[in-house]
């Protein structure tokens, strides 16, 4: 039976690409309120009742819809908790809601992160969720919190969860869109780092957006419900100081005149230390301080909880996200080529 | 205390006379209560006050001083005359000649920030390992700023002074080890101020610890840290950095005295006074250019 499948999110960095790849399978409808889409879209927005359709877009649309990947939400790491809580926990409470209505759904699949984790340390399971070790940021406490509504959900609906880890670039090395890491990683460029909280266990755990799809798409097209995902380095993602000596030789080595300026790589701090640097910025009123410091605060101490996220479903589908180690070269490059833009 | 490395036998120095509270509050939050301005002293005039008194304290014979090295991070002032030869007017012939230090070849060392008499003393050190006929070696800083220059430099509250020591063999404070890093890049101190912060840190720590190494010392067998004194907020995150307790640190000129351009770590050495033979100090500074370098000397 032909697939009709709602996208949430199909103008973001990963609901796009998905879109274009699910093309291939099935009628792909994007629900957009931003911007123009490639695949056929509808006008609405999650964070209100019915998707923001009217009832009869709504009801026709949800006569059809066979599956429904909900892409969409907000990532900014230094959303307010409120702001969170509409784009990702309404969000997804409203696609629930919306699914529930939808008499031939087959499947629901939630994009999330694997930093639901938050502050929790040491292996982490796919079906690992309910936890109270805190979150670094209110994107992971509201994406976690949205897991919780999706994994109630799971009793009523046909839903299975993926957990994105952090996208760098395509394995072409492309940036499609910048987010934290690109930005604390231009600072280090720049010669704004003065160290990185962390622990000799830190790992990196990076992926490309090309891994970030074929694994959503997998999901799909095998679907498991009651089951979540990690898309992730895992056991194969670099240690943090292995990541910050290679950016340091990329930097060198494409870098026109870096070596010269005599750029330090960032030590790796306790965060008691990273704290008192926040608190010694804040202290000195340099509003340019202030904001590079505010950049790397709102995320860079995940790096002091250490852990490693179990791929096991991806071990067992034959999904291998290709190493960093194979592209972060062309990913550097590109960022050096456009400054950072 | 071995015979042969040269050490720092003497340290006097000499403060501008006209102490003032610090009144700014972000300058009092960073830890700084009083600070020493030169008023109508020169730099010269401390240079002298510096070196007469150290040339009386240890009843040194001025003849018996071999070369005398004159450290300034400020470039000198421009003189009155339009004669050229008034350019050639130099304080450190004239401090030789005044104070009756007749056989010293004399040495100028600038353009080093607040390293330069750091960079003074590793000069004095490797001339009296390198030459047998050296004995003694006179190192002299000494900067004041411009009048009614501001007092805040990047969150310090700057003094005027000056430092005398003698740097000769087999003398109680033996320099076990020098290490410094130039970055050209900050040539020009008014530009890149963000990233000279950033950079600050991990560089002060990669120095530091090449100074270790070639001292063969551990940070933990260092009994005290004598600093210049920039604020206690910089100094409590570089000392977490190395890992170092503040009860290590000689933190307490920094309210007391300021931050003086280039003499606070030998002040420092002079004013601590919780030292046994055998303890092993690190001293280290920074100076615009940039120049960072630290130290190792065993009391």
């Amino acid at each position: 039976m032909r697939q009709t499948i709602l996208i949430t999110g199909a103008s973001g960095l990963v609901g796009a690409e998905i879109a274009r790849s699910l093309s291939r399978r099935g009628e792909v409808i994007g629900l957009e309120h931003r911007a123009k889409l490639s695949v056929r879209a509808r006008r609405g927005d999650i964070a209100k009742r019915n998707l923001g359709l009217s009832a009869s877009d709504a009801n026709a649309l949800r006569a059809g819809v066979t599956a429904i990947v909900h892409a969409g939400g907000r990532t900014e790491f230094s959303m307010t908790r409120d702001a969170a809580e509409r784009a990702n926990v309404d969000g997804t409470a409203n696609v629930l809601d919306f699914a529930r209505g939808c008499p031939r759904l087959e499947k629901v699949i939630l994009l999330s992160t694997v930093y639901v984790a938050g502050k929790r340390t040491g292996i982490i399971g796919e079906m690992d969720l309910v936890h109270r070790a805190g979150f670094v940021n209110e994107y992971e406490r509201s994406k976690y919190r949205s897991e919780v509504l999706a994994r109630r959900a799971m009793r009523d609906l046909p839903i299975s969860v993926v957990r994105l880890s952090t996208i760098i670039g395509s394995s072409r090395g492309e940036i499609a869109r910048y987010n934290a890491v690109h930005h604390a990683l231009r600072l280090f460029h720049n010669g704004l780092v003065p160290m990185v909280p962390g622990e000799a266990k830190s790992v990196v755990d990076l992926i490309s957006l090309d891994d970030a799809v074929s694994a959503v798409e997998s999901v799909v097209t095998q679907f498991e419900p009651g089951t979540t995902h990690h898309v992730a380095a895992g056991r194969s993602a670099l240690r943090l100081d292995d990541f910050l000596s290679s950016t340091a030789t990329l930097f060198s080595r494409h870098g026109n005149g870096w070596r010269s300026r005599g750029i330090e790589t960032p030590p790796i701090v306790t965060l008691r230390t990273f704290r008192l640097l926040e608190s010694t910025a804040r202290k000195t009123g340099d509003v340019f301080l202030q904001q590079v410091m505010t950049t790397m605060s709102t995320f860079a101490p995940q790096l002091s909880y250490p852990k490693v996220f179990d791929t096991t479903s991806l071990d067992r589908r034959g999904i291998r996200p290709c190493p960093l180690v194979e592209y972060y070269e062309r990913v550097i490059r590109f960022a050096l080529r456009r400054g950072w833009k | 205390m071995n015979r042969n490395v040269p050490g720092i036998s003497a340290v006097s120095y000499a403060l501008g006379g006209e102490a003032r509270a610090v009144s700014a509050q972000r300058l009092r939050d960073f830890g700084f209560k009083t600070i020493h301005l030169a008023g109508s002293e020169t730099a010269y005039d401390l240079a002298r006050r510096a070196t007469s008194k150290l040339l009386r304290n240890v009843r040194l014979d001025p003849e018996s001083v071999d070369i005398l090295v004159y450290a300034t991070a400020l470039p000198l002032p421009r003189p009155r005359s339009r004669n050229p030869l008034a350019q050639f007017d130099y304080p450190a012939t004239r401090l030789q000649y005044e104070l009756g230090m007749t056989r010293a070849n004399v040495v100028g060392v600038s353009q080093a920030g607040c390293v330069s008499l750091f960079s003074a003393v590793r000069l004095a050190r490797d001339v009296l390992m390198a030459e047998r006929g050296i004995q003694r070696v006179l190192c002299v800083g000494s900067d004041v700023l411009p009048r009614g220059s501001s007092r805040e430099i990047l969150y310090n509250a700057m003094s005027d002074g000056a430092c005398a020591l003698l740097v000769e063999r087999g003398a109680r404070n033996t320099i076990l080890s020098y290490a410094q890093s130039t970055k050209g890049f900050y040539w020009s101190a008014r530009s890149g101020e963000h990233q000279l912060i950033a950079t600050y840190f991990p560089t002060a720590k990669r120095v530091i610890d090449e100074a270790l190494r070639r001292a063969r010392t551990s940070i933990d067998e260092i009994k005290l840290v004598l600093p210049h004194n920039v604020n206690e907020k910089s100094w409590r995150l570089l000392l977490e950095l190395l890992d170092v307790p503040r009860d290590r640190l000689f933190h307490r000129n920094i309210a007391r005295k300021g931050h003086t351009i280039a003499a606070d770590p030998f002040i420092n050495l002079a004013d601590a006074r919780s030292i046994a033979p055998g303890d092993r100090l690190l001293l280290f500074t920074f100076g615009f250019g940039a120049h960072w370098a630290a130290m190792v000397v065993e009391h």
